[in-house]
């Protein structure tokens, strides 16, 4: 072999480093060779230098809502590298975390799926596109004929891109007439979406990222924001360090790695929340530090059930059962700590608040965000610089792509809900509905559809005939997975004429009737829009493998076979980068006249930009929006008219989506009525989350070597005082028990969760120790989003500790066999 | 004076540590037998051969430990372990720096190594009042 001096200094020398590194020390020759774990092919383990890589191509972290943008680094055609864009306004200074770093390595992971599969006589045969295609096709049509057009089903994903869920909801909504079709987002941030249009009456936060750094106290509640938005928990760790004065308060009943920047830590029972937020704003008032100026000028009182208005009068008598010591009772935070984060939130003069899953994924979802919102009138924590009610979502593009299109069963482009006459008017013109519409009706249902529980729960076989959805097109999401309750709905999807469009192997692909395997994002580009209203081009990168396709080509394959090439009209382009461009343009164009114009970020802009843009934009010539709802700020200010709204002349700040102008401060009870309680037979709370290194189901991160390794498999916190009782010692293997469903798996005793509050990550694909199988399915009356946070479980001894870090994916063998096992 | 004197050893010290800015996976010293690193790592470990606690201790009390930037991702996992890291790992999150090192380097063919002036694991920035990787 022919080793070059330079390569046997650098092999040498890299042995003494790792002496020098320490790594050594007081250690044993190594005697066995392990067999090495399975992994991505070596190309994707090297790191590869600036120098090497031909160009580098803008884009988006493919993961988590935080947004980060990138340059994806190109060699000979192939993804070698990823760095983080040094001009970003999210990830500011280029940071990214784990998962940011290794995304590209996925897209050369051999597990790629890359021929569409058939399901025939129980196994999934490939096929050609052709094929595969025309099956569709034939089903699609044939259920409408004989079901009705809500008979056939989509359901997306917030990890579409813009292009793609715009196109699917045009082709339902306008072109099936059928509203049955919602997307993963309601599993995440229906309850975000429906606090805001019933608080401020405007989907999406006032502020930005930026007010993290104009913030002199920061109320971080139901996020580990350390874990599932690592980049904004470093701008806040980063600013906190800086300005140490800046106070954080953390509420959550884990004491994650985020409290470890707080200046206060306020402990709650899962579910009871709610309880410390209407607390906080019984303090607020009895101590005298209300905003009396911006409650009277913006505030509009309202009954608990949102029927009537009501009085500041009314809603001091309704807050005051909420003492601290009540509240300590119900949520074991201590009071003095209420009285505490009462007086910063509103007394620091610029209070930000940020949330997650915590509060969305809840029985009284909504609620809870409305007392975040309560807190937020009642202190005047809005409208200038640091101050802000902002909810962090969950995924990279379930704002952008799912909320801002309306690809929900409610909601039209604008998200704006399709009940909405005049709206839904204005779609059907722009689309031209009357003239492509298959459905006889010729317009778009004013009736919403049905949100994804509901969805799933009534979607079945042909000879079921209590479940009238026979067909479901799922895209970019795993819900075989991630619904809850598992045992319920995992049939279903196996009885209906299922497809499914993914890269990988997943659960739900187990289930399908017809498997699409599509192109990875950077193998084609299209918009990210992240939580704080930003949008984003990623560019194509790299020619997607032999056999893929984009999600939007498949869109655009399935109109035109259902007769609506002329309606989809980039559905004759043959680039897909072009197929995006028109998608957008037709979108931007839809929505140019509502509160979330884009009209201003033409795809020619969207490419030249290193930062995005923030809507409402209404121009080319115009920035983007930092601030919402404040005059001199907002462009809506300029020409309300043009928006269909009137704001007083004479008014600085307007919440221009409620009637009045004012934000609703609802009197809403804090008990969670419908969430489980637990009971002697299952006596601990269970709720769930991510970890850092993980993402969602796993389906892309347990396929990176790194993110796998340091997250293998599942497991159970609980409390060092439950182990105790329980007799358990770390690592043993317990059983985990709901009314549900079971999982298997071994013990992580911590001493940061409460006493009687266990957890378990969401991302493990193993069948024993997927955690959804235990998940409540209780879900929010008004938003359909789960329960997921609060479960009632009992825990049992199985065995001592066992090995099972196994990073456990599902392979392509095992897509003929739908057992989880 | 005194700062060109600091200037040139740093200068120094970094073409001298240029070598380790390739460093190659090497193999673990133990098998890890699917143990997270911390279990031998970090202090308190109660495993038979612990390893290093002063190492995890200073990482765990830096910006990179506080932002859970975890072992692996400087020193990949057991089949891509590398002992020391290098600069076009920090590149990932690090662009700007690490950009600018690349380009004054280039034409030597030398890369460098970061912790040629931030400490491992603590990640101290460097106090100097010109930092090398200064545009
Ligand atoms: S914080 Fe989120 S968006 Fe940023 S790099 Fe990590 S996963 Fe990607």
């Amino acid at each position: 072999m022919d080793i070059s001096r330079r390569n046997l200094i650098k092999t040498s020398l890299a042995a003494s480093a790792a002496a020098a590194a320490g790594i050594t020390l007081g250690c044993k020759k190594k005697e066995t060779a392990q067999a090495p774990a399975e992994q991505a092919p070596a190309s994707t383990a090297q790191a590869v230098s600036t120098q090497e890589v031909d160009k580098w191509v803008k884009g988006v972290c493919r993961m988590c809502g935080t947004g980060c943008s990138i340059y994806v680094g190109v060699k000979n055609g192939k993804m070698v590298a990823i760095k983080g864009n040094v001009d970003s306004k999210t990830n500011t200074r280029g940071f990214l975390c784990i998962k940011g770093m290794n995304i590209w390595k996925v897209a050369y992971h051999p597990d790629r799926l890359t021929t569409p599969l058939i399901r025939k006589n129980g196994k999934l045969e490939p096929a050609s596109w052709d094929e595969a295609l025309t099956l569709i096709e034939t089903k699609f049509k044939e259920f409408h004929k004989k079901y009705g057009y809500d008979s056939v089903a989509y359901y997306g994903s917030g990890q579409c891109t813009t292009e793609e869920s715009y196109t699917f909801n045009k082709i339902w909504k306008g072109g099936f007439g059928s509203n049955m079709m919602d997307g993963n987002p309601r599993l995440c941030m229906a309850s975000a979406v429906a606090g805001y249009l019933s608080s401020l009456g405007s989907d999406e936060p006032a502020g930005a990222y930026e007010d993290i750094e104009k913030a002199k106290c920061i109320f971080l509640t139901g996020s580990n924001t350390s874990e599932a938005h690592p980049i904004l928990f470093r701008r806040i760790a980063r600013y906190k360090k800086e300005n140490p004065d800046v106070k954080i308060i953390v509420c959550e009943p884990r004491k994650t790695q985020t409290s470890n920047i707080a200046d206060l830590w306020m402990p709650s029972l899962p579910g009871t929340d709610l309880a410390i937020f209407n607390g906080m704003a019984r303090e607020i008032i009895k101590n005298n530090w209300h905003d009396k100026e911006f409650i009277s000028k913006h505030a509009r009182f309202t009954s608990g059930d949102g029927s009537k208005a009501s009085s500041f009068d009314e809603y001091i008598k309704f807050i005051d059962k909420y003492t601290p010591e009540y509240v300590e009772k119900v949520t074991g935070c201590p009071a003095a700590s209420v009285k505490q984060a009462a007086e910063w939130f509103a007394k620091s003069g610029a209070t930000m608040s940020l949330w997650c899953m915590g509060l969305n994924q809840r029985s009284n979802g909504v609620w809870a965000n409305n007392l975040i919102h309560n807190l937020h009138v009642i202190t005047g924590n809005f409208g200038k610089p640091g101050a802000d009610s902002f909810s962090l979502t969950g995924q990279p593009n379930a704002c952008g792509g799912v909320r801002e299109t309306g690809s929900l069963s409610h909601l039209l482009p604008g998200c704006k809900p399709v009940a909405v006459e005049p709206w839904r008017k204005h779609v059907e013109s722009y689309w031209k509905v009357a003239e492509h519409c298959i459905n006889p009706t010729k317009a778009i249902n004013p009736k919403p559809g049905f949100p994804a529980v509901k969805l799933f729960s009534i979607l079945g076989g042909e000879n079921e005939k209590d479940k009238p959805v026979k067909a479901i097109i799922i895209s970019t999401t795993n819900p075989a997975q991630s619904l809850p309750n598992l045992n319920k709905f995992i049939p279903n999807m196996k009885n209906a004429f299922t497809v499914v469009i993914d890269i990988f192997p997943t659960r739900t692909a187990q289930l399908a009737s017809v498997v699409l395997p599509a192109a990875f994002l950077y193998e084609k580009g299209g918009v990210y829009g992240c939580s704080e209203r930003r949008s984003f081009l990623t560019q194509k990168a790299v020619e997607a493998p032999a056999g893929t396709k984009p999600d939007l080509w498949i869109a655009c394959q399935i109109a035109k076979r259902m007769g609506l090439e002329k309606y989809i009209a980039w559905s004759n382009e043959e680039d897909i980068v072009k197929m995006a461009e028109m998608a957008w343009n037709d979108y931007i164009g839809c929505t140019a006249n509502s509160e979330k114009t884009l009209a201003g970020a033409t795809y020619k802009r969207l490419k030249e930009s290193t930062t995005g843009v923030q809507w409402p934009c209404p121009s080319e010539d115009h920035p983007g929006t930092y601030k919402r709802y404040v005059r001199g700020m907002d462009p809506i200010f300029d020409n309300p008219a043009k928006y269909g709204l009137k704001i007083p002349a004479d008014a600085d700040m307007y919440f221009y989506g409620r009637p009045d102008g004012k934000v609703n401060v609802f009197m809403r009870d804090a008990e969670p009525k419908a969430s489980e309680k637990i009971s002697k037979e299952y006596p601990f709370l269970m709720t769930t989350g991510r970890v850092i290194e993980q993402w969602h189901t796993g389906t892309m991160t347990m396929r990176i070597p790194e993110t796998a390794s340091a997250h293998p498999n599942s497991y159970i916190e609980i409390h060092v005082n439950d182990a105790k009782k329980l007799g358990l010692t770390q690592g043993d293997m317990v059983r985990v028990e709901s009314v549900r469903g079971v999982n298997i798996l071994p013990v992580k005793i911590v001493n940061m969760t409460l006493e009687g509050v266990c957890f378990i990550p969401m991302h493990d694909q193993k069948g024993s120790r997927m955690v959804n199988f235990i998940c409540s399915d209780v879900v929010d009356a008004t938003s359909g989003e789960p329960d997921y946070k609060v479960s009632a479980v009992k825990i049992t001894k199985v065995s001592g500790p066992e090995k099972v870090d196994d990073r456990y994916v599902v392979t392509k063998e095992e897509l003929d066999n739908p057992t989880f096992s | 004076m005194k700062q060109s004197i600091i200037f040139l050893t740093l200068l120094f010290t970094l073409i001298f540590s240029v070598s380790f800015a390739q460093t190659e996976a090497v193999e673990h010293p133990l098998p890890m037998e699917g143990k997270d690193c911390a279990v031998c790592h970090a202090p308190g470990s109660t495993e038979e051969i612990p390893a290093d606690p002063t190492a995890y201790q200073e990482w765990a009390d830096s910006m990179h430990g506080l932002n859970s930037v975890k072992c692996v991702t400087c020193h990949g996992e057991e089949s891509t372990f590398k002992a020391d890291s290098n600069i076009n790992i920090c590149l990932s999150c690090h662009p700007t720096e690490t950009t600018v090192i690349n380009r004054k380097t280039e034409s030597a063919d030398y890369g460098l190594v970061c912790s040629a002036c931030h400490k491992v694991h603590s990640f101290t920035v460097t106090k100097e009042a010109k930092p090398v990787h200064t545009k």
